[in-house]
């Protein structure tokens, strides 16, 4: 699994523009026109990503999800490695 | 050249929004024109008409679309290939954008409707016939149409494998009798009316409430699983017929429909285990 100081450029992450994103119950569907791809995001993605507003770090990301979920540490690993997928993907700038 | 004197036959069904009309002179090509032409009720206000004619001229037949020639082609058959690839073409051109094609078998049940999705094989139209012989209401057994604002199914006599036949012994006999064509030595495809087996057939255009991906395990024991909603779409997906691979404006309508719907992974097993199973899942 990878560390926050693998994924320099996710300072404050940024979903990038032009994306056509469908809300289902459960997830994400989104369409990257610029790739051509489609991409399914489970839950923790999904708000991952809508986290990532350019505004919010990754530590500050993983404290919202600790005290939205009440968890007793923030997920850093798990946004992390979250993060550097969406990035893989190009879906954060 | 003058069409020789005689009698015309003709056909009329619909296709969704399009009526369809097919005038020919020659009975044999009318009498394969059955394997097209279906009888099914259909939700759905007619916005379009093809009317086309196939004439015997010199042993091929002549295909006209209001006057103008679409086509030769030297047999019935082929002259029943092309009449069929026409008619659902131009069906296709009267459906709203964002329209896509989905490999699915569709019916209701306890007023929900449902869809079984699925590639070739993991019988879709075994299991759709056979729950139409234990009272659900069948309406496709082979592509639904996802619209915005719901979903219908394709209006196309049920096609029954003839290695299919043995494991539906309850069909009456003379549905062996039904349109057909030969897919293969000794292999046919039968084109089935629901109603030609007592069954009521009407095509809905409306919301869908659970949605099945089936899996196959012929023989074996079923089960189901149930599935996240945007796996759901990701395995649709897989089975989508694509208008146009650039055009993505049906994945919005997709994902819209499918959201509303309960998703299930169903591993298709027994046939009749599998059907009661199903059945026993919409009832509850």
């Amino acid at each position: 699994m990878s560390s926050p100081a693998t994924v320099p450029t996710l300072q404050r992450p940024k979903i990038v523009s032009g994306l056509e994103i469908n809300k289902v119950a459960d997830g994400y569907i989104v369409y990257q026109p610029s790739r051509d791809r489609v991409h399914y995001l489970n839950h923790t993605a999904t708000i991952v990503l809508e986290l990532c507003n350019g505004e919010n770090s990754a530590g500050e990301i993983a404290a919202l999800l600790q005290s939205a979920y009440d968890l007793p540490q923030p997920p850093d690993a798990e946004v992390a490695a979250c993060l550097q997928q969406l990035t893989g993907e190009g879906l954060l700038a | 050249m003058a069409r020789a004197a005689g009698p015309l036959f003709e056909k009329r069904f619909q296709i969704l929004p399009l009526e369809v009309s097919i005038v020919t002179s020659c009975a044999a090509l009318d009498q394969r024109l059955d394997y097209l032409a279906q009888d099914a009720r259909q939700d759905f206000a007619v916005t379009g008409r093809l009317q086309v004619t196939a004439l015997l001229e010199d042993k091929a037949y002549r295909i006209l679309e209001e006057g103008r020639e679409l086509a030769v082609r030297c047999d019935p058959d082929a002259a029943l290939d092309f009449l069929y690839s026409h008619c659902y073409e131009r069906a296709n051109t009267k459906l709203p954008a964002g329209t896509v094609m989905l490999h699915a078998a569709c019916g209701r049940l306890a007023g929900k409707r449902f869809l079984l999705i699925g590639d070739s094989g993991t019988g879709k139209t075994t299991l759709i016939l056979q729950l139409a012989a234990l009272g659900v209401a069948v309406e496709g057994d082979e592509i639904a149409v996802v619209m915005p604002g719901g979903i219908a199914a394709l209006p196309r006599r049920f096609h029954v494998k003839s290695r299919s036949l043995t494991e539906l012994p309850w069909l009456p006999p003379g549905s062996e009798r039904q349109p057909f064509y030969e897919s293969g030595p000794g292999s046919y495809v039968f084109a089935v009316s629901p109603r030609a087996l007592g069954y009521d057939w009407e095509i809905r255009h409306s919301p869908i409430d659970a949605v099945f991906y089936l899996e196959a395990n012929h023989g074996g024991q079923p089960r189901l699983e149930e599935l996240a909603r945007y796996r759901m779409v990701e395995l649709a997906m897989q089975q989508l017929r694509l208008p146009d691979a650039r055009d993505r404006s049906w994945l919005a309508p997709l994902c819209a429909a499918l959201n509303h719907a309960t998703a299930h992974r169903l591993i298709v097993g027994r046939l009749d285990k599998t059907a009661e199973l199903l059945i026993r899942k919409l009832a509850a």
